[in-house]
């Protein structure tokens, strides 16, 4: 289970996030929404511990990752997407996915990187292509198998959907829902707030750094209610 | 044409004690974004250290240059975890401060210990020279070029094939990237330096016995490297070809015009390089220019 307790975060002297409490358990996609500027991406990096909590934690089934440098985050089970995917341009997919799955034994390494290619059929077609030519929807697939080559407990995306055709996003999030099927955590940060409610179980809305909406995601479906919290009127 | 062949050998043999010079500033570059003036004292100190392991201390040539290795290799991981990690978050000029005070330091420890004279070695095998084609040939200098080769190949094995090479490469390519699959850029900055300064004693070691070393020429050589990796634009291949022609420029200017002119030579090839650099995009921009004109006309 991965949870925010009343984080807060700021670049310099400014604050992003103002005491963001949220939690995501084993089995459920919780999506994160809000619109530009409203913290989420923040989020994503305090997770990743690229940028440090100024206040609150973050904690992985009950362990607070403060202390943990942000390399080690990823043995703890903790794999994070970025929105800018952080590909390594000049190495191959095969590369990559061994890159991911370096800190397992051989032989979890191999079942990681099986479901991979199952999950994602293409990545597995152009093994030694390298990242920097693959299609925007490719180099997504390769940043998320990437990630699960690592075998995390917990998947954090940021906008997944972005730069990707509008078929591939739905193919995409469809595996990230069967993944959270297998027992996977995952918390799906995302701006195209009706894709994302489809396959979440919960959302948070996130308004200039604060939560505006915590609940079941069926409660957001009403577009009445989502347009609200993006227009700031709730 | 004996002469012409004679300075190319001559040539080569500067080529490849550049090349592993300028192969340790990309790797550095790369990896940490560092620009390491202290590149070339590393040569010196592996060259000096390789005389009073191997002569002094007696130890066999093989193992001693092993010895000299993994001792200024572990100088440089050292030096980068001591010296450069701490100053990680000063930016600007800083760094390149950094490691010319580290450059002048290494110089001061090599005089301390060996003294102000320049020091030499034995050749590995003879040092009776013999002749191909009319050319003289050294041993020592056949080894250096094989060794160079092999280093070549070694690095290219690393980078392209072990998980630890590409771990590299990735931290070179994006630090986050890499921390995202649990990678430490840190570790692997310092594992840049370790590299980048075990070449640097490589090309000592081999390089003394043909050419006495003194603790003063590290900046020289240093820069001499610094120059091949910029030719090369901060690639490793182009690095190695950098120092191929800045080797060549040297080589044929001291042989046919005078020893005096072959730095100024090599440096007014940096200052055409960069300033072809600097004008390539408007040259570029004008050809599109010319091309899309062209085109309309038709």
């Amino acid at each position: 289970m991965l949870e925010f307790k009343n984080v807060v975060a700021a670049y310099q002297r400014t604050a992003v996030i103002h005491g963001v409490t949220l939690a995501a358990r084993p089995g459920q996609v919780v999506a994160v929404l809000g619109a530009n500027g409203a913290g989420k991406s923040t989020l994503v990096r305090v997770a990743a511990g690229i940028l440090p909590a100024r206040e609150g934690s973050v904690e992985l089934d009950g362990r607070p990752l403060d202390r943990v440098r942000p390399h080690r985050r990823v043995r703890l089970g903790l794999a994070v997407v970025t929105e800018q995917k952080d590909l390594f341009s000049g190495l191959s997919v095969a590369d990559h996915l061994e890159l991911g799955g370096r800190n397992l034994d051989a032989r979890t390494r191999e079942h990681a990187l099986s479901r991979v290619h199952r999950l994602f059929p293409v990545l597995a077609e152009r093994s030694s292509a390298t990242a920097g030519n693959l299609s925007g929807g490719q180099q997504q697939m390769l940043a998320i198998g990437r990630a699960l080559a690592g075998g995390p407990k917990c998947l954090i995306l940021d906008e997944p959907s972005l730069g990707v055709a509008p078929q591939l996003v739905a193919d995409i999030l469809r595996t990230v829902r069967s993944l959270a099927d297998e027992g996977l955590t995952v918390v799906l940060v995302e701006q195209n707030a009706r894709q994302a409610l489809r396959i979440a179980d919960r959302a948070v809305v996130l308004q200039r750094g604060r939560v505006a909406f915590a609940g079941a995601a069926d409660e957001l479906a009403e577009p009445s209610v989502l347009s609200s919290f993006y227009l700031g009127g709730v | 044409m004996a002469e012409f062949l004679q300075y190319t050998a001559s040539a080569l043999t500067l080529a490849c004690t550049i090349s592993l010079i300028a192969t340790g500033w990309v790797l550095i570059y790369q990896v940490s974004e560092v620009l390491n003036l202290a590149q070339g004292s590393f040569l010196v100190i592996g060259g000096l250290m390789f005389v009073s392991i191997s002569h002094d201390l007696g130890v066999p040539v093989p193992l001693a240059i092993v010895l000299t290795v993994a001792l200024v290799a572990s100088w440089g991981v050292a030096s980068d975890i001591v010296v450069l990690r701490p100053a990680r978050q000063v930016t600007g000029l800083a760094p390149i401060f950094i490691t010319l005070g580290l450059a002048y330091v290494l110089g001061e420890v090599a005089r301390s210990l060996w003294g102000p004279d320049p020091l030499t070695a034995p050749h590995f095998f003879t040092d009776r020279p013999f002749q191909i084609g009319g050319v003289l040939l050294q041993a020592q200098a056949i080894v250096l070029w094989s060794a160079t080769l092999c280093t070549f190949a070694v690095l290219w094995l690393v980078f392209g094939r072990t998980l630890i090479g590409k771990s590299m490469r990735a931290c070179a390519q994006s630090p986050r990237g890499a921390i995202l699959v649990g990678i430490s850029p840190a570790h692997m900055r310092s594992l840049a330096f370790g590299i980048a300064a075990g070449l640097g004693a490589l090309a000592g070691a081999f390089l003394i016995p043909l050419s006495p070393i003194s603790w003063a020429d590290g900046l020289h050589i240093g820069l001499q490297g610094l120059v091949a990796a910029i030719l090369g634009r901060w690639s490793y291949a182009g690095a190695a070809a950098g120092a191929a022609v800045l080797a060549a420029a040297e080589t044929y200017t001291a042989g046919y015009i005078s020893s005096a002119w072959k730095d100024a030579v090599w440096l007014a090839l940096l200052i055409v390089v960069l300033l072809a650099a600097a004008a390539a995009p408007e040259i570029r921009r004008r050809l599109h220019a010319v091309r899309s004109a062209r085109m309309v006309t038709a």
